[in-house]
C-alpha cells in the first residue's frame, strides 16, 4: 500500500482538474447549445439576411402604394407557375417611355432597354436547389381559404413589399419555417412535396 | 502451476513500469513507421473525401467493399476485450490476468478504427450527423428500423463501457505510476489516479465496480457483432447475406479472431517488453485451449450457413454459392480461408507443445486473422456480385489503391494506438499480476493440480 | 373552399410483348431527369446511371448451337425501372429516412437527406438504385439544357426513378385547381401531356402509366390482365410496376410437341 501523498498537493491538483473539466463543459455547452436551439427558437438566420443594393433602385412603394399597381401586373406568372417572373425590361418601358424619363434611375433602365439586355436583379428570396417551391399551389390555397385576390396573399411570406424601399427577406424561409406553416394549415408534410 | 516464477511486488512494479518510463530506440522507429502508415491512410481518406467515394473500387452491384470488410474485421477483433475482461473474469479463469488490459486496450483502438470506416465510406461524410437524433423540431428522427442506426449505438456503448472498464481497472496502477514519476507525468497520473491511496474501502469499491461492469457489459458481448451481422442479415436482396444464423455466426467468429489478436499482441509484448516473467507459456496454453473450442464452433456455423443455402435450392442462392465456392478467384480464396482460418490453427492448437510455443502461437494467430479477414470478404463481396435473379446486372469487383492504403493504414492505426498507450500506461496490469501472485495455492482436481481460486 | 387532395396510387404496366428494345425510354429519362452523361468509361466501370434500363437476354442459344439453326436464338427485352414497391426493401434500411414510401404509392428518394450509405442499393433486388460516385459534370454548353424542375444531384447520394414526380406534381396542382380527378388519357403516350418521360417516349405503347386507384383507368384494368406478374414476387416486395408476360407462339408450339 502506498504512502498517502501530502494533503495540500491533493487539493491543488484535484481542484485544477475539476476546474478544467468545468470550464470545458461550459465552453462546449456555450458552443453547442445555441447552435441546436437556434434551429428551433432563435432566428439566427436573420443574421445572414441581406438587403442587397439592386442595379436599379426600384421603389416598390411608389408603384404599389402610390400608383396602386397590382402585384400580378408585373409578376405575371406567379399564380399560374412555379416561379414568380420578374418583368422584362420592355414591360417597364411600357410606362417609362413617357413617365419620369428625366430620373437618373429611369435613364439607367432606358439604357438596358436600348441595349436589349436584361437587368441583372439580385435575388432576395432564394431557396436551395433541392427545394421546389411552387408559387401557384400556395396562391391557389391561400386565395381559396381566405377568398381573396392573389395579390393579397403575397405578404404571407414576403412581408409588406409594397412599403419596402429596398426589398428584404422577412421570413427565414428555412425548412422549419416551411414545415411549421404546412402543419398549421394541414398541408402535406411529405418530404417529396418539396424535395424531388 | 509449476512454471510460475515467484516475483516480489517491487519487482512487479519495476518490470511492468519499465516500458512506461524508459523509451528504447525501437519504440521511436516503430512509432515513426506506424505514423507514416496512418498518415498515408489519412491522406487517402482525405483524397476520397475531396474527390468522392468513386475513388474506391465500388460499382453498381458491389456498393460496399474493402472498407466494410475491414470494419467488420475490426469490430470482430474488438470482441477480445469483452471476452477476456468480462467472461473470463466472471468465470474466474486465472490465465486471463496478463492479457486483460492488452485485450481491452486493443478493443478501444480497434473499435475506434472500425467506427471510422463506415464514416469514411458514406457518400457525404460531412452529413454523418444525420444519423444521430438531433433534429426534433422538424419531426425528423433517424430511422430506428435501420441497422445503421443500431450500429453506432452498439459501437459507442461498447466503446464507452470499455474505456470505463480499462480506467477502473487501471486506477491502482496509475497510483503506482504517480508515486514513481516526476514532472508533468506526475501531474497527469495524479489527476488520473483520482486520489487512489489503496485503502481497503477503495479496493473494495474498485473490485465491486469491476465485477458490476463486467456483468453489465455482458449483453454487449452478444449484441455488438450481432448488430453488425444484421447489417447484412437485414438485406433480403443479397443472397448469402440474409441468413438467420448470422448473429451467432458473427459473434463466434469475432471471438475467434479477437482472441487470436490477443495472442498476437501478447507474443509481441512478451518479446518487446521482455515480460517473460509475466506472460508465460501457460497463458498461451489457456488461450489456445479456449480458441480450439471457439474455432470448432465457428467452423460449425460456417458449414451450417453453406448447407442452409444449399438446401434451399433457390437459383439465385445457387448462383451465389457457385461463385463463392467454384469460380476463380473465390474458390482459391475459399480454400485459403478454410485452411488458414480453421484447419491449420485448430489442428495445431490440439498439440500441447504448440500451444506452449510462443513463436508458433504468434504465427498461428496471424493465420487465424488472415482467414477471418478473408471470411468477411467472402461473405460481403461475392454476395453483392451475384445479387439477384437479374444476371444482366451481375458485376465484378477490383479494389482501388486508395482503399488498399486505408485498409493497410487501419492496421498501422491500431498498432500506433497501442504503442502510444504503452508509453503512458502499463499494458500488463500490475495489480492483477500481484493478485495472481497471491492466489497461488493449488488444489487437486482429478489427476491435475489447478490453482485454487479465492475471490472476493 | 379547399378540396381534399385526391388519393392517388401511381402505377405502371410494362407490356413486355410490345417492347422492341429501342431504348427511347432510356434517352427520354436521361434528358428529363438531369442524369449525367454515361460515357463508355462509366459503363465499363459499371457506374452508369440509367433510371430505366433495357435488359437484354438471349434465349435458345444452346439449342441453336446444338441444331445449327440460328433462327432459334431469340432476343428478349425487359425494361427495368424502380418498381416503387409497396413493401420496399430499401426503405427500412435507410438510417436517415432519405427513402420512404409516400401516400401516393411512390418510393421517394430525398436527395438532401441522403448521406450515401448505399445500403438501399445493396438491398434493392431490382438494382435500380444509382449512386453518384463523383460530382456529375456536363459539357459547358449543356448546363442550360438541365431541367429546372428536377434537382441536379451532387456526389455521394443515391438516386432512382421518381415516376417523373415533377410532372405528377403538376397533375396534382391541376386537379386541385379544377377539383376533379385527371383522366388517364392525360398520361397516354399518344395523347397525354403529363405522363413520365419514358411513357411519353415509348413508340410501341409498352409502358403505360396511371392511377391504380382509378377503377376505370387503363392501368388498373391492364394490371388485372391474366399475363400480369410482378417481378420477384417471391420476395414479397409488392411492386407497383406490373409486367405483362411475352406472348411466345414458338414456346407454346414447342410445348405441344
Amino acid at each position: 500500500m502506498q504512502e498517502p501523498a501530502p494533503r495540500k498537493k491533493v487539493n491543488w491538483m484535484m481542484r485544477a482538474a475539476v476546474a478544467l473539466s468545468v470550464v470545458l463543459t461550459v465552453v462546449i455547452t456555450l458552443a453547442v447549445v445555441p447552435k441546436i436551439l437556434g434551429h428551433y427558437f432563435w432566428s439566427i438566420e436573420q443574421w445572414y439576411r441581406v438587403t442587397p443594393v439592386q442595379p436599379i433602385a426600384f421603389p416598390h412603394p411608389s408603384h404599389v402604394q402610390v400608383d396602386g399597381i397590382d402585384c400580378l401586373f408585373c409578376h405575371r406568372s406567379v399564380a399560374t407557375d412555379a416561379m414568380a417572373s420578374i418583368p422584362p425590361v420592355q414591360q417597364c418601358m411600357f410606362c417609362h417611355k413617357l413617365v419620369k424619363t428625366d430620373s437618373p434611375e429611369i435613364q439607367k433602365l432606358a439604357k438596358y432597354a436600348s441595349d436589349n439586355v436584361p437587368v441583372e436583379w439580385i435575388r432576395v428570396h432564394r431557396v436551395p436547389d433541392h427545394v421546389h417551391f411552387v408559387h401557384e399551389a400556395h396562391i391557389t390555397f391561400f386565395t381559396r381559404r381566405d377568398n381573396v385576390a392573389p395579390s393579397q396573399v403575397c405578404a404571407t411570406c414576403h412581408g409588406d413589399v409594397g412599403s419596402m424601399q429596398q426589398v428584404k427577406q422577412v421570413r427565414s424561409l428555412r425548412m422549419g419555417d416551411c414545415v411549421d406553416c404546412h402543419r398549421q394549415n394541414n398541408a402535406p408534410t411529405d418530404c417529396a412535396v418539396c424535395h424531388y | 502451476m509449476q512454471e510460475r516464477i515467484p516475483v516480489t511486488e517491487k519487482e512487479v512494479n519495476e518490470d511492468l513500469l519499465k516500458p512506461v518510463f524508459t523509451t528504447p530506440i525501437w519504440w521511436w522507429v516503430a512509432v515513426a513507421v506506424m505514423a507514416t502508415g496512418v498518415a498515408a491512410a489519412a491522406g487517402a481518406a482525405g483524397f476520397m473525401f475531396v474527390n468522392g467515394t468513386g475513388v474506391e473500387g465500388i460499382n453498381r452491384p458491389v456498393m460496399w467493399e474493402f472498407l466494410i470488410v475491414n470494419f467488420v474485421f475490426w469490430v470482430g477483433i474488438s470482441h477480445a476485450g469483452i471476452m477476456l475482461s468480462a467472461i473470463l473474469r466472471l468465470t474466474q479463469a486465472e490465465w486471463r490476468r496478463p492479457a486483460t488490459r492488452a485485450a481491452e486496450v486493443m478493443t478501444i483502438f480497434s473499435l475506434g478504427t472500425a467506427a471510422l470506416h463506415p464514416m469514411m465510406h458514406v457518400g457525404r461524410a460531412w452529413r454523418i450527423y444525420f444519423e444521430f437524433p438531433y433534429d426534433f423540431g422538424r419531426g425528423i428522427f433517424p430511422n430506428i428500423r435501420s441497422p445503421f442506426v443500431w450500429d453506432p449505438s452498439a459501437i459507442f456503448t461498447y466503446l464507452t463501457s470499455t474505456v470505463l472498464f480499462v480506467y477502473v481497472a487501471m486506477l491502482p496502477d496509475l497510483a503506482i505510476a504517480r508515486d514513481r514519476s516526476t514532472g508533468w507525468r506526475h501531474t497527469m497520473y495524479y489527476v488520473l489516479a483520482m486520489n487512489w491511496r489503496g485503502t481497503p474501502r477503495q479496493w473494495h469499491l474498485q473490485t465491486v465496480a469491476g465485477i458490476l461492469l463486467s456483468s453489465i457489459i455482458l449483453p454487449i458481448f452478444a449484441s455488438v457483432h450481432s448488430i453488425v451481422s444484421w447489417d447484412f442479415g437485414m438485406a433480403i436482396a443479397v443472397e448469402g447475406w440474409h441468413s438467420t444464423v448470422f448473429a451467432p455466426y458473427f459473434v463466434i467468429g469475432a471471438v475467434w479472431s479477437g482472441v487470436a489478436g490477443v495472442i498476437t499482441l501478447l507474443a509481441l509484448m512478451r518479446w518487446l517488453f521482455s515480460a517473460q516473467k509475466y506472460i508465460r507459456p501457460e497463458h498461451f496454453d489457456g488461450l489456445g485451449r479456449l480458441l480450439s473450442v471457439v474455432g470448432i464452433g465457428w467452423f460449425y456455423f460456417t458449414m451450417m450457413e453453406i448447407c442452409f443455402s444449399l438446401y434451399s435450392l433457390e437459383p439465385s442462392e445457387i448462383a451465389f454459392r457457385h461463385l463463392q465456392l467454384m469460380e476463380w478467384p473465390f474458390n482459391m480464396l475459399f480454400v485459403l480461408f478454410v485452411t488458414t482460418g480453421f484447419f491449420i490453427p485448430v489442428a495445431l492448437f490440439m498439440k500441447k507443445s504448440v500451444r506452449r510455443n510462443v513463436a508458433a502461437m504468434f504465427w498461428i494467430s496471424i493465420f487465424v486473422n488472415i482467414g477471418m479477414w478473408l471470411e468477411r470478404y467472402m461473405i460481403i463481396i461475392p454476395g453483392l456480385m451475384r445479387k439477384t435473379g437479374l444476371p444482366f446486372s451481375w458485376g465484378s469487383h477490383s479494389p482501388s489503391p486508395i482503399e488498399l492504403i486505408i485498409v493497410t493504414g487501419s492496421f498501422f492505426a491500431v498498432a500506433l494506438g497501442l504503442l502510444v498507450f504503452s508509453k503512458f500506461f502499463p499494458l500488463i496490469p500490475l495489480s492483477d499480476a500481484k493478485e495472481g501472485e497471491v492466489l497461488r495455492a493449488e488444489i487437486q482436481v482429478g489427476k491435475v493440480r489447478v490453482p485454487a481460486i479465492v475471490r472476493e | 373552399m379547399i378540396t381534399p387532395r385526391i388519393p392517388h396510387k401511381w402505377g405502371m404496366v410494362v407490356d413486355i410483348d410490345r417492347c422492341t428494345g429501342c431504348q427511347a425510354c432510356v434517352i427520354a429519362c436521361q434528358a428529363e431527369n438531369n442524369i449525367p452523361i454515361n460515357t463508355e468509361d462509366r459503363y465499363i466501370q459499371r457506374r452508369a446511371i440509367e433510371w430505366i434500363r433495357i435488359e437484354r437476354y438471349w434465349e435458345g442459344v444452346e439449342e441453336a448451337v446444338k441444331t445449327g439453326d440460328p433462327s432459334l436464338v431469340k432476343a428478349r427485352f425487359i425494361p427495368v425501372l424502380c418498381q416503387h414497391c409497396e413493401n420496399a426493401p430499401c426503405e427500412p434500411v435507410c438510417p436517415v429516412y432519405a427513402t420512404y414510401h409516400n401516400n401516393e404509392g411512390m418510393n421517394v428518394q430525398v436527395y438532401n437527406r441522403c448521406i450515401g450509405t448505399r445500403y438501399c442499393a445493396n438491398n434493392c433486388p431490382y438494382q435500380v438504385r444509382f449512386f453518384n460516385f463523383f460530382q456529375p459534370v456536363w459539357p459547358e454548353s449543356l448546363y442550360n439544357q438541365l431541367n429546372p424542375h428536377v434537382t441536379v444531384r451532387t456526389r455521394g447520394i443515391m438516386e432512382k426513378c421518381t415516376f417523373c414526380i415533377q410532372r405528377l406534381r403538376k397533375v396534382e396542382r391541376k386537379e386541385v385547381k379544377e377539383q376533379k380527378r385527371i383522366s388517364d388519357a392525360e398520361f397516354d403516350s399518344a395523347s397525354g401531356m403529363y405522363g413520365p418521360a419514358c411513357v411519353r417516349a415509348c413508340p410501341t405503347d409498352t409502358l403505360v402509366f396511371g392511377d391504380l386507384n382509378d377503377p376505370n383507368g387503363r392501368v388498373a384494368k391492364m394490371a388485372k390482365d391474366e399475363r400480369g406478374y410482378q417481378m420477384f414476387d417471391r420476395l414479397g416486395t409488392e411492386p407497383n410496376v406490373i409486367y405483362l408476360k411475352k406472348v411466345d407462339l414458338h414456346a407454346s408450339e414447342s410445348a405441344h410437341e
